[in-house]
């Protein structure tokens, strides 16, 4: 009886291991190396996968930009700032309401406005514009990924 | 009951590998640049798709004049699931492009001359045992393809001409 059980925890731990990296927003530091494969992999992706890719590829570049900020690393993390903007946008002309895994990208992206408004609370003056455009980039995203997910 | 959760393990072990190695890839690293390089042009990628059917429709054209052997049918078979997978993926991003009234008028104009050469290439290939299923379907998606390109063209031409304000978009946007 115990083997099943074991063997049924396993199987559900390998189902549903997709669910909880999608959940797990937080756990792996993001990396420069990560983000690069992520872009290539989005921009090589099927258009109804690519929503998706690129959100992923902004979460990972907030969380990188948040730490690279935080060690001083202002000018870096500018940049990715700047990047973030321009994915976003890249969200916005490929999201269509037929887009594989729409709500996660969703979720992504309201975690990454989440993370941005962290970002901007505890930036300085000086930095606080670039992030209050990349915020709005972001946040404009997610709400239009949010009514699609509603309109479906 | 464990020997039971043993061989549940193998046998999906075992359908995970068959189906990884019955994958397979029709672009080469270099075309998977190419459209990298596309990214999100709906334009520029039905273009290129279009570049890559020509190539394998060559390819298989080079084909049938060989002489009839294990070998040459072996490698139709491949270049025909390849062929016929390359125009059901440019079939999808179709799709999501036509959704989104992405103006693409000019790539359709490449591609209806194109699939009209590749189903004549399918055309000139008796089928034979070794690839008969592989051409069957190879036809089958080159007529769904001709069928849709012909259905977008001329949605995309009345779409244009009653907002000739959104010509050349990537994508339809709110007003």
């Amino acid at each position: 009886m115990r083997s099943i059980v074991a063997y049924g925890v396993f199987l559900v731990s390998i189902l549903t291991s997709g669910a909880i990296h999608a959940s797990s927003l937080d756990s792996a530091p993001p990396d420069q190396k990560t983000i690069d494969a992520l872009l290539a992999k989005a921009d090589q992706a099927q258009p109804r996968d690519q929503c998706f890719l690129y959100a992923e590829a902004v979460h990972e570049m907030t969380e990188l930009s948040i730490r690279q900020y935080a060690a001083g690393e202002t000018t870096k993390a500018a940049g990715l700032l700047k990047q973030i903007q321009q994915f976003a946008q890249k969200i916005h002309l490929s999201m269509a309401q037929n887009d594989k895994r729409l709500k996660n990208a969703e979720i992504l992206l309201s975690h990454t406005a989440f993370r941005l408004t962290e970002m901007l609370h505890s930036s300085s003056l000086d930095d606080q514009e670039l992030v209050k455009q990349t915020l709005a980039q972001v946040t404009q995203a997610q709400n239009e990924a949010m009514m699609q997910v509603f309109n479906k | 009951m464990r020997i039971f959760a043993v061989l549940v393990s193998c046998l999906l072990i075992a359908a995970t590998s068959a189906a990884q190695k019955e994958k397979r890839e029709p672009l080469t690293e270099a075309q998977q640049d190419q459209i990298a390089e596309a990214g999100i042009d709906p334009a520029a990628r039905v273009t290129l798709y279009v570049k890559f059917l020509d190539e394998h429709a060559e390819t298989i054209r080079g084909l049938i004049k060989r002489a009839k052997s294990p070998a040459r049918a072996h490698r139709l078979d491949g270049e025909l699931q390849d062929f016929a997978a390359l125009m059901d993926e440019l079939g999808d991003n179709l799709d999501v492009f036509s959704e989104r009234k992405a103006d693409i008028r000019k790539s359709l104009k490449g591609l209806n001359e194109g699939v009209k050469n590749w189903q004549g290439v399918l055309h000139d290939l008796p089928s034979e045992p070794g690839f008969e299923l592989s051409l069957k379907e190879a036809v089958e998606s080159s007529n769904d393809l001709a069928q849709q390109a012909k259905q977008i063209t001329s949605d995309q031409e009345a779409y244009f001409q009653a907002h000739p304000d959104e010509k050349g978009q990537d994508r339809w946007e709110p007003k």
